[in-house]
């Protein structure tokens, strides 16, 4: 156990990481920015609204939470009588979960599914989990915004909301790209991981701090919360959005250490399977 | 330039076969063995040079895409190494790279950025690229759309265009139509002009000859042969078609294709034990040189108390037309005597290989004398005849050509006297 964590926390093959990770960012930018663009295009090319779908889409799926949860649970954060700070409080959790949602769903096969690519052209294969990660930004982003006008109506958030909400970004993008490494490197050999993230996908969703207002979650569902590192994530969200200031250090520190270790985990696991990917695909 | 652009040495790869994908995993919780090993690859070592085209061959499953692969960094090797200098581009299997719903022109951008190179470069050269594939009628059509030919004529392109120092490509010439790799040859020599390496496979003999230095022979994963390509192309037909060599299961697994092929019939009465070509110093053949005399053998065993009887042969060409046919009556009149029951008969047919170069099948007949067929062994035989620089490819017979020039200095009277 403790020679697992050393080996995982050891600087030198992280400081290799990381080169390797920056030394592939400045080389293929270009590569990554195209693949990007694309996934965000093509997921939606030969319907009639097309690239639509990528801002309509999360918009919908909003809208379906706050028709549940707002005008059918009569959801209300403590306090309040109107149902707006509850709205903004919500989909402060919401937004950013669709987007690791998203990410996490096509991980699995963000490698194993473009085989012909890796087995038969000389290219990085590190950017395939990229592209899937980046292809959330527009779910992230609209998200974000919608969130953000609503902050604005009710009163919400404060002067340090546009630097805190940096800072989270930043480490949910990390994270994200962590995490669908993990999952790309593990999807090649075992494709059954694709069905379990889709499975902890949706029960994963009522066992974040997304729904329940402060108060509200049973003791135990409290204690669950700490284990997701997502959690970490929508904690420091909500502070940014709807308080403007921070009222969980504690998920302030921690956010930006998982998500660099989940990051370097992932992207050193996806580099030592990397070479095997041929025999598997 | 010169030194060594590509080095393998002792390279091996050796395939885990699972029964079952989760024995994979039950193997790694309980340390076990659950799969079978597989070598695809042993003990492969050679060099290949800057400047300097090398050509691979060898049966289907012998190791040569696994190699390639090798090579070009989207497998990893289990044992040896491989050591490459500067940018390789491959062409492994046609158009997979590319994305069949993108439009050409976002497949060269696409492929180019994967090989790469910056979009201003790509850019520069896109246009160059597309004239060359001579798409450009097709070119923001979806890939799919792309007939195999034309995928290949985009993919070979875009691997060209992108300056590697090193191009590596598995049967990509094989697809486009023969314009198209008579240009893909021009560019491959000028690629080696200019001191970049090549590394190809093909299953067509002819192609590696004329094309490349040198010629490595796979098989079964290991390196049989290293050399000139002709002497190489020759080892390669034999264990493709030959009777010699190799041991006997082998022998017996390599005219596989032969004896597929060979459609058999007749009613029996007498055999054809045996059918091959020989060569001025009675060794077996089954590659020939144009314009060389050779001896075709037939070997025929009563099974029956026979009639007189006649022997035949056919040659067909690869598109199968028949191109050659006699037999022992229409030629000489030539009867072979009634035989009785297991005795044996052999007929010789001298004959100059007049072929052009290309493969041949050969078919053997016995039958009585009105045309009842007693066996016959159709496209029993494969032969190639080795290529002549001297003739045009599409050429189909060896005409012996000599020719000569006769000079006529200005001889105004010999027209006059022809008007006179």
């Amino acid at each position: 156990m403790l020679s697992t964590a050393l080996k995982i926390l050891a600087p030198a093959p992280n400081g290799m990481a990381l080169r390797h990770f920056s030394l592939l960012i400045r080389r293929h930018h270009e590569l990554v920015w195209e693949m990007t663009r694309r996934e965000i295009l093509d997921r939606y090319t030969g319907q009639v609204l097309g690239a639509l779908w990528a801002i309509g889409l999360p918009l919908l799926s909003m809208g379906v939470y706050v028709f549940a949860f707002l005008v059918l649970f009569q959801g209300r954060l403590p306090g309040a009588t109107t149902s707006i700070g509850y709205a903004v409080f919500m989909l402060a959790g919401l937004a950013p979960w669709m987007a690791v949602q998203e990410a996490l769903g096509r991980g699995p096969t963000a490698v194993s599914g473009n085989a012909g690519l890796v087995k038969q052209i000389v290219f990085p294969n590190e950017v395939l989990p990229l592209r899937v990660a980046f292809g959330v930004l527009p779910t992230l982003g609209i998200g974000i915004v919608v969130v953000g006008m609503l902050a604005l109506i009710a009163g919400l958030g404060g002067w340090l909301t546009v630097p805190l909400l940096v800072i989270v970004i930043a480490c949910h993008l990390v994270m994200t790209v962590g995490l669908v490494y993990l999952l790309a490197a593990i999807g090649v050999f075992v494709r059954d991981v694709r069905d379990v993230v889709t499975v902890l996908l949706s029960v994963g969703m009522f066992l974040q701090p997304i729904f329940y207002a402060p108060g509200v979650a049973p003791r135990t569902l409290e204690a669950i919360f700490y284990l997701s590192p997502v959690s970490y994530l929508i904690w420091c969200y909500r502070d940014a959005l709807v308080y403007g200031e921070i009222t969980r250090p504690l998920a302030w520190v921690a956010a930006p250490i998982i998500s660099m270790l989940l990051f370097l985990v992932g992207y050193r696991l996806y580099r030592n399977l990397q070479p095997a990917f041929g025999n598997a695909l | 330039m010169s030194g060594i652009a590509i080095s393998v040495r002792s390279l091996g790869k050796s395939y885990r076969l699972y029964a079952h994908p989760r024995d994979m995993v039950l193997e790694m919780l309980s340390g076990r063995q659950r799969h079978r090993e597989f070598a695809a690859l042993q003990d492969v070592s050679f060099e290949v040079g800057h400047g300097s085209v090398v050509g691979l061959m060898g049966r289907n499953g012998a190791g040569k895409s696994t190699l390639l692969r090798i090579i070009a960094g989207t497998l990893d090797a289990t044992a040896g190494a491989v050591t490459s200098s500067g940018r390789i581009a491959a062409i492994l299997e046609l158009g997979t790279g590319f994305h069949p719903d993108y439009s050409g022109r976002d497949n060269v951008y696409l492929g180019g950025l994967c090989l790469g190179l910056k979009r201003k470069e790509i850019d520069a050269q896109v246009a160059e690229v597309i004239e060359f594939s001579e798409l450009e009628e097709f070119i923001d059509q979806p890939f799919r759309t792309y007939s195999s030919g034309m995928q290949a004529r985009l993919a070979f392109s875009v691997a060209t265009c992108v300056n590697p120092d090193i191009l590596i490509s598995d049967e990509a010439l094989s697809v486009g139509d023969a314009r198209f790799q008579l240009k893909s040859f021009d560019r491959m020599r000028e690629f080696k002009r200019r001191g970049k390496s090549i590394l190809v496979v093909s299953h067509s003999i002819n192609q590696l000859v004329s094309i490349c230095d040198r010629a490595i022979l796979l098989d079964r994963g290991r390196l049989l042969m290293d050399g000139d390509p002709n002497a190489v192309g020759n080892a390669y037909h034999e264990l493709l078609f030959g009777r010699r060599g190799a041991s006997a299961a082998e022998a017996s697994a390599d005219t596989s294709t032969v004896l597929d092929r060979e459609h058999r019939y007749g009613d029996g009465v007498a055999k054809i034990t045996d059918f091959h070509l020989i060569d001025a110093e009675k060794r077996t053949v089954t590659r020939l040189r144009s314009l060389d005399t050779y001896t075709a053998v037939i070997k025929i065993r009563a099974t029956q108390q026979t009639e007189a009887l006649c022997a035949g042969i056919l040659v067909r060409n690869g598109r199968g037309q028949d191109i050659f046919g006699t037999d022992t009556i229409a030629c000489q009149d030539l009867r072979i005597a009634p035989l009785a029951p297991g005795e044996e008969v052999i007929v010789y047919m001298q004959f100059r290989a007049n072929m052009a170069p290309g493969n041949y099948f050969l078919t053997a007949t016995v039958a009585r004398t009105d045309g009842t067929k007693h066996d016959v062994r159709f496209d029993s035989l494969m032969i190639e005849v080795e290529p002549v620089a001297a003739l045009y490819t599409d050429t189909v017979v060896n005409l012996e050509p000599k020719f000569r020039i006769e000079q006529r200095t200005g001889e105004p009277q010999a027209t006059m006297a022809l008007v006179e």
